[in-house]
Protein backbone atom coordinates (compact mmCIF):
# COMPACT_ATOMS: atom_id res chain seq x y z
CA UNK A 1 0.00 0.00 0.00
CA UNK A 2 1.05 3.57 -0.90
CA UNK A 3 4.07 4.88 1.06
CA UNK A 4 4.60 8.70 1.44
CA UNK A 5 7.39 10.51 1.46
CA UNK A 6 7.56 12.13 4.61
CA UNK A 7 8.59 9.38 7.14
CA UNK A 8 5.12 9.60 8.94
CA UNK A 9 1.88 8.70 8.37
CA UNK A 10 -0.34 10.87 6.04
CA UNK A 11 -2.56 12.48 8.38
CA UNK A 12 -6.03 11.77 6.79
CA UNK A 13 -5.26 8.36 6.22
CA UNK A 14 -5.56 7.64 9.42
CA UNK A 15 -9.35 9.12 9.79
CA UNK A 16 -10.26 6.80 7.16
CA UNK A 17 -8.96 3.73 8.36
CA UNK A 18 -11.22 4.49 11.66
CA UNK A 19 -14.16 5.69 9.49
CA UNK A 20 -17.60 3.99 11.24
CA UNK A 21 -20.26 2.11 8.46
CA UNK A 22 -22.30 4.55 6.71
CA UNK A 23 -20.72 7.43 6.21
CA UNK A 24 -21.40 10.49 4.45
CA UNK A 25 -17.96 12.24 3.84
CA UNK A 26 -16.85 15.39 2.10
CA UNK A 27 -13.13 15.66 0.62
CA UNK A 28 -12.11 19.28 -0.06
CA UNK A 29 -8.67 18.63 -2.31
CA UNK A 30 -5.94 21.37 -3.22
CA UNK A 31 -3.82 18.72 -4.94
CA UNK A 32 -5.13 15.56 -6.67
CA UNK A 33 -1.87 13.23 -5.55
CA UNK A 34 -3.24 13.54 -1.84
CA UNK A 35 -6.89 13.09 -2.64
CA UNK A 36 -5.99 9.89 -4.73
CA UNK A 37 -4.46 8.64 -1.95
CA UNK A 38 -7.68 8.92 0.41
CA UNK A 39 -10.11 7.56 -2.48
CA UNK A 40 -7.49 4.66 -3.07
CA UNK A 41 -7.57 3.80 0.66
CA UNK A 42 -11.27 4.68 1.28
CA UNK A 43 -11.56 1.92 -1.70
CA UNK A 44 -9.25 -0.69 -0.09
CA UNK A 45 -10.58 -0.46 3.50
CA UNK A 46 -14.16 -1.31 1.61
CA UNK A 47 -12.78 -4.15 -0.71
CA UNK A 48 -10.69 -6.43 1.82
CA UNK A 49 -13.84 -6.19 3.54
CA UNK A 50 -15.49 -7.79 0.41
CA UNK A 51 -17.26 -4.41 0.20
CA UNK A 52 -18.75 -2.97 -3.45
CA UNK A 53 -17.06 0.50 -4.32
CA UNK A 54 -18.59 2.49 -7.18
CA UNK A 55 -16.27 5.35 -8.43
CA UNK A 56 -18.76 8.22 -9.98
CA UNK A 57 -16.64 10.36 -12.63
CA UNK A 58 -17.61 12.08 -15.84
CA UNK A 59 -13.53 12.00 -16.97
CA UNK A 60 -12.06 8.74 -18.85
CA UNK A 61 -12.78 5.51 -16.94
CA UNK A 62 -9.56 4.57 -18.19
CA UNK A 63 -7.87 7.49 -16.14
CA UNK A 64 -9.48 7.03 -12.89
CA UNK A 65 -8.69 3.03 -13.43
CA UNK A 66 -4.83 3.99 -14.10
CA UNK A 67 -4.76 6.41 -11.12
CA UNK A 68 -6.24 3.69 -8.75
CA UNK A 69 -3.96 0.90 -9.67
CA UNK A 70 -1.16 3.46 -9.04
CA UNK A 71 -2.20 3.94 -5.78
CA UNK A 72 -2.02 -0.19 -4.89
CA UNK A 73 -5.59 -1.24 -6.12
CA UNK A 74 -5.58 -4.18 -8.34
CA UNK A 75 -8.39 -3.03 -10.27
CA UNK A 76 -8.74 -5.62 -13.04
CA UNK A 77 -8.93 -8.60 -10.02
CA UNK A 78 -11.64 -6.27 -8.37
CA UNK A 79 -13.74 -5.34 -11.35
CA UNK A 80 -13.34 -9.33 -12.47
CA UNK A 81 -14.72 -10.01 -9.03
CA UNK A 82 -17.61 -7.56 -9.39
CA UNK A 83 -16.15 -5.35 -6.54
CA UNK A 84 -15.34 -2.59 -8.19
CA UNK A 85 -17.01 -0.44 -10.93
CA UNK A 86 -16.29 3.01 -12.33
CA UNK A 87 -19.55 4.41 -13.08
CA UNK A 88 -19.84 7.64 -15.71
CA UNK A 89 -22.16 10.18 -14.86
CA UNK A 90 -23.73 11.88 -17.42
CA UNK A 91 -22.07 15.49 -17.67
CA UNK A 92 -25.12 17.61 -18.32
CA UNK A 93 -26.55 18.17 -14.91
CA UNK A 94 -30.21 19.34 -16.56
CA UNK A 95 -31.52 15.76 -15.54
CA UNK A 96 -30.94 15.67 -11.67
CA UNK A 97 -33.23 18.85 -10.67
CA UNK A 98 -35.51 16.17 -8.72
CA UNK A 99 -33.04 15.70 -6.20
CA UNK A 100 -34.41 12.58 -4.43
CA UNK A 101 -35.43 10.64 -7.20
CA UNK A 102 -32.29 11.56 -8.69
CA UNK A 103 -29.92 10.09 -6.50
CA UNK A 104 -31.92 6.81 -5.79
CA UNK A 105 -32.27 6.43 -9.41
CA UNK A 106 -28.25 6.53 -9.57
CA UNK A 107 -27.19 4.74 -6.79
CA UNK A 108 -29.63 1.96 -7.94
CA UNK A 109 -28.26 1.87 -11.40
CA UNK A 110 -24.84 2.55 -10.28
CA UNK A 111 -24.88 -0.85 -8.14
CA UNK A 112 -27.01 -3.10 -10.90
CA UNK A 113 -25.34 -6.50 -10.31
CA UNK A 114 -23.10 -5.71 -7.27
CA UNK A 115 -23.87 -6.77 -3.64
CA UNK A 116 -23.89 -4.17 -0.87
CA UNK A 117 -22.69 -2.94 1.39
CA UNK A 118 -21.51 -0.46 -1.01
CA UNK A 119 -18.59 2.94 -0.76
CA UNK A 120 -19.41 5.28 -3.54
CA UNK A 121 -16.23 7.44 -4.35
CA UNK A 122 -17.17 10.67 -6.28
CA UNK A 123 -20.28 13.38 -6.97
CA UNK A 124 -23.43 13.37 -8.54
CA UNK A 125 -23.12 16.60 -10.35
CA UNK A 126 -20.67 18.22 -12.63
CA UNK A 127 -20.44 21.79 -12.91
CA UNK A 128 -18.89 23.11 -10.02
CA UNK A 129 -17.77 25.80 -11.29
CA UNK A 130 -21.00 28.33 -11.60
CA UNK A 131 -23.57 29.41 -9.16
CA UNK A 132 -26.40 27.99 -10.54
CA UNK A 133 -24.54 24.37 -10.54
CA UNK A 134 -23.09 24.71 -6.89
CA UNK A 135 -26.66 25.39 -6.25
CA UNK A 136 -27.90 22.61 -7.63
CA UNK A 137 -24.94 20.68 -6.01
CA UNK A 138 -25.65 21.72 -2.29
CA UNK A 139 -29.17 20.98 -2.78
CA UNK A 140 -28.42 17.01 -3.65
CA UNK A 141 -26.10 17.10 -0.85
CA UNK A 142 -28.70 18.52 1.33
CA UNK A 143 -31.17 16.12 0.56
CA UNK A 144 -28.81 13.35 0.23
CA UNK A 145 -27.35 13.71 3.87
CA UNK A 146 -31.27 14.09 5.20
CA UNK A 147 -32.13 10.72 3.62
CA UNK A 148 -28.88 8.75 4.20
CA UNK A 149 -29.43 6.35 6.12
CA UNK A 150 -31.84 5.32 4.09
CA UNK A 151 -29.16 4.68 1.23
CA UNK A 152 -27.39 2.05 3.61
CA UNK A 153 -24.12 2.98 1.72
CA UNK A 154 -21.05 4.78 2.96
CA UNK A 155 -19.92 8.05 0.17
CA UNK A 156 -17.11 10.26 -0.49
CA UNK A 157 -17.84 13.30 -2.40
CA UNK A 158 -14.89 14.98 -3.67
CA UNK A 159 -14.61 18.31 -4.71
CA UNK A 160 -11.35 20.17 -6.21
CA UNK A 161 -11.73 23.63 -3.99
CA UNK A 162 -9.74 25.68 -7.14
CA UNK A 163 -13.06 24.42 -9.25
CA UNK A 164 -15.78 25.74 -6.70
CA UNK A 165 -17.64 28.51 -7.68
CA UNK A 166 -14.98 31.40 -6.28
CA UNK A 167 -17.53 34.88 -5.42
CA UNK A 168 -19.73 32.41 -3.14
CA UNK A 169 -16.47 29.96 -2.12
CA UNK A 170 -16.57 30.18 2.02
CA UNK A 171 -20.41 29.64 1.44
CA UNK A 172 -20.52 26.92 -0.35
CA UNK A 173 -17.67 25.29 1.29
CA UNK A 174 -20.10 25.83 4.64
CA UNK A 175 -23.15 24.47 2.93
CA UNK A 176 -20.93 21.03 1.85
CA UNK A 177 -19.73 20.65 5.91
CA UNK A 178 -23.07 21.27 7.04
CA UNK A 179 -24.53 18.26 4.51
CA UNK A 180 -21.67 16.29 5.43
CA UNK A 181 -20.74 13.63 8.46
CA UNK A 182 -17.37 14.59 8.29
CA UNK A 183 -14.71 16.16 6.02
CA UNK A 184 -11.30 15.42 5.01
CA UNK A 185 -8.98 18.38 3.54
CA UNK A 186 -6.51 16.38 1.27
CA UNK A 187 -3.53 18.85 1.11
CA UNK A 188 0.46 19.21 2.01
CA UNK A 189 0.84 17.15 5.00
CA UNK A 190 1.17 19.84 7.43
CA UNK A 191 -2.02 21.24 6.62
CA UNK A 192 -3.91 17.95 5.79
CA UNK A 193 -6.35 17.39 8.30
CA UNK A 194 -9.95 15.56 8.71
CA UNK A 195 -12.64 15.49 11.40
CA UNK A 196 -16.44 15.24 12.33
CA UNK A 197 -18.70 18.09 10.98
CA UNK A 198 -20.83 18.12 13.74
CA UNK A 199 -17.75 19.23 16.08
CA UNK A 200 -18.65 22.38 14.38
CA UNK A 201 -22.15 23.00 15.21
CA UNK A 202 -21.65 25.04 18.39
CA UNK A 203 -20.07 28.02 16.41
CA UNK A 204 -21.15 31.63 16.57
CA UNK A 205 -23.98 31.06 19.32
CA UNK B 1 -15.67 24.61 18.99
CA UNK B 2 -13.43 26.55 20.61
CA UNK B 3 -15.46 25.57 23.83
CA UNK B 4 -15.21 21.61 23.33
CA UNK B 5 -11.44 22.56 23.06
CA UNK B 6 -11.28 24.38 26.46
CA UNK B 7 -13.13 21.63 28.09
CA UNK B 8 -11.17 18.89 26.85
CA UNK B 9 -8.19 20.76 27.76
CA UNK B 10 -9.33 21.21 31.46
CA UNK B 11 -10.12 17.82 31.85
CA UNK B 12 -6.44 16.61 30.00
CA UNK B 13 -4.76 19.06 32.48
CA UNK B 14 -7.17 17.97 35.37
CA UNK B 15 -5.48 13.94 34.98
CA UNK B 16 -2.28 15.71 34.82
CA UNK B 17 -2.16 18.10 37.43
CA UNK B 18 -3.31 14.84 39.81
CA UNK B 19 -1.13 12.97 38.27
CA UNK B 20 -3.04 10.63 36.56
CA UNK B 21 -2.43 11.39 33.11
CA UNK B 22 -3.23 7.74 31.86
CA UNK B 23 -6.85 8.63 32.28
CA UNK B 24 -7.72 6.59 35.79
CA UNK B 25 -8.14 9.45 38.09
CA UNK B 26 -11.68 10.62 39.08
CA UNK B 27 -11.97 14.19 37.48
CA UNK B 28 -14.20 16.38 39.01
CA UNK B 29 -16.49 18.61 36.84
CA UNK B 30 -15.90 21.32 38.83
CA UNK B 31 -12.57 21.24 38.33
CA UNK B 32 -12.98 21.62 34.93
CA UNK B 33 -15.62 24.49 35.20
CA UNK B 34 -12.85 26.19 37.07
CA UNK B 35 -10.14 25.47 34.14
CA UNK B 36 -13.14 26.08 31.40
CA UNK B 37 -14.19 29.47 32.68
CA UNK B 38 -17.68 28.61 32.13
CA UNK B 39 -21.27 28.68 34.46
CA UNK B 40 -21.75 25.26 35.68
CA UNK B 41 -25.23 24.89 33.87
CA UNK B 42 -23.73 25.33 30.89
CA UNK B 43 -20.50 23.03 31.27
CA UNK B 44 -22.84 20.32 31.74
CA UNK B 45 -24.89 21.26 28.32
CA UNK B 46 -21.50 20.74 27.24
CA UNK B 47 -20.16 17.46 28.42
CA UNK B 48 -23.79 15.66 27.42
CA UNK B 49 -22.48 17.12 23.90
CA UNK B 50 -19.22 15.99 24.00
CA UNK B 51 -20.17 12.54 25.14
CA UNK B 52 -22.81 12.54 22.38
CA UNK B 53 -19.81 13.19 19.75
CA UNK B 54 -18.13 10.56 21.15
CA UNK B 55 -15.26 12.83 22.82
CA UNK B 56 -15.42 12.05 26.55
CA UNK B 57 -16.89 9.84 28.68
CA UNK B 58 -19.26 11.41 31.46
CA UNK B 59 -19.11 8.54 34.13
CA UNK B 60 -16.57 8.83 35.07
CA UNK B 61 -15.17 11.96 33.23
CA UNK B 62 -12.86 10.91 31.25
CA UNK B 63 -11.41 11.78 27.82
CA UNK B 64 -11.56 9.46 24.86
CA UNK B 65 -9.36 8.32 21.89
CA UNK B 66 -11.18 10.49 19.51
CA UNK B 67 -11.32 13.41 22.29
CA UNK B 68 -7.35 13.02 21.94
CA UNK B 69 -7.40 13.04 18.32
CA UNK B 70 -9.71 16.39 18.52
CA UNK B 71 -7.08 17.96 21.09
CA UNK B 72 -3.93 17.40 18.59
CA UNK B 73 -5.81 18.70 15.47
CA UNK B 74 -7.27 21.66 16.99
CA UNK B 75 -4.85 24.05 15.46
CA UNK B 76 -4.89 22.17 12.02
CA UNK B 77 -9.18 22.50 12.16
CA UNK B 78 -8.89 26.36 13.01
CA UNK B 79 -6.55 27.04 10.60
CA UNK B 80 -8.07 25.26 7.61
CA UNK B 81 -11.63 27.16 8.52
CA UNK B 82 -9.88 30.07 8.45
CA UNK B 83 -8.21 29.38 4.81
CA UNK B 84 -11.55 28.35 3.83
CA UNK B 85 -13.02 31.63 4.79
CA UNK B 86 -15.61 29.57 7.50
CA UNK B 87 -15.95 32.28 10.17
CA UNK B 88 -18.38 30.41 12.41
CA UNK B 89 -21.18 27.33 11.41
CA UNK B 90 -24.43 28.51 10.68
CA UNK B 91 -26.87 27.02 12.02
CA UNK B 92 -29.66 27.96 9.49
CA UNK B 93 -30.55 25.50 6.86
CA UNK B 94 -28.16 25.43 3.69
CA UNK B 95 -28.03 28.02 0.83
CA UNK B 96 -29.26 26.04 -1.72
CA UNK B 97 -32.28 25.20 0.41
CA UNK B 98 -33.13 28.14 1.01
CA UNK B 99 -33.45 29.50 -1.72
CA UNK B 100 -35.81 26.90 -3.52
Amino acid sequence: MHNNNYGEIYHPLTFVDQLEKNRHIVLLYDNQKYAFWIIARYFLNGLTKGESCIFFTSDNPYEIENRLNMEGIDVRYYKNNNLLRIYTIERSDDNKQDTLNTLRHIRKDATIGMKPPFRFAGRTITDTETKEGMKLGIVLEAVGNENFDSFDNSQMCFYDISKIEKSMRPRWIHDLLKSHHCVIYASEPNKAVAFDTNLLDDEGQ
Amino acid sequence: MELYHDILKGIIDELVDSGNGDGSSNVKPTRVQLRSNLAYDKLVKYLDELERNKLIIKDPLQITPKGRDFLRDFDRIASFLIEMGIRYFDSSTVVGLRNQ
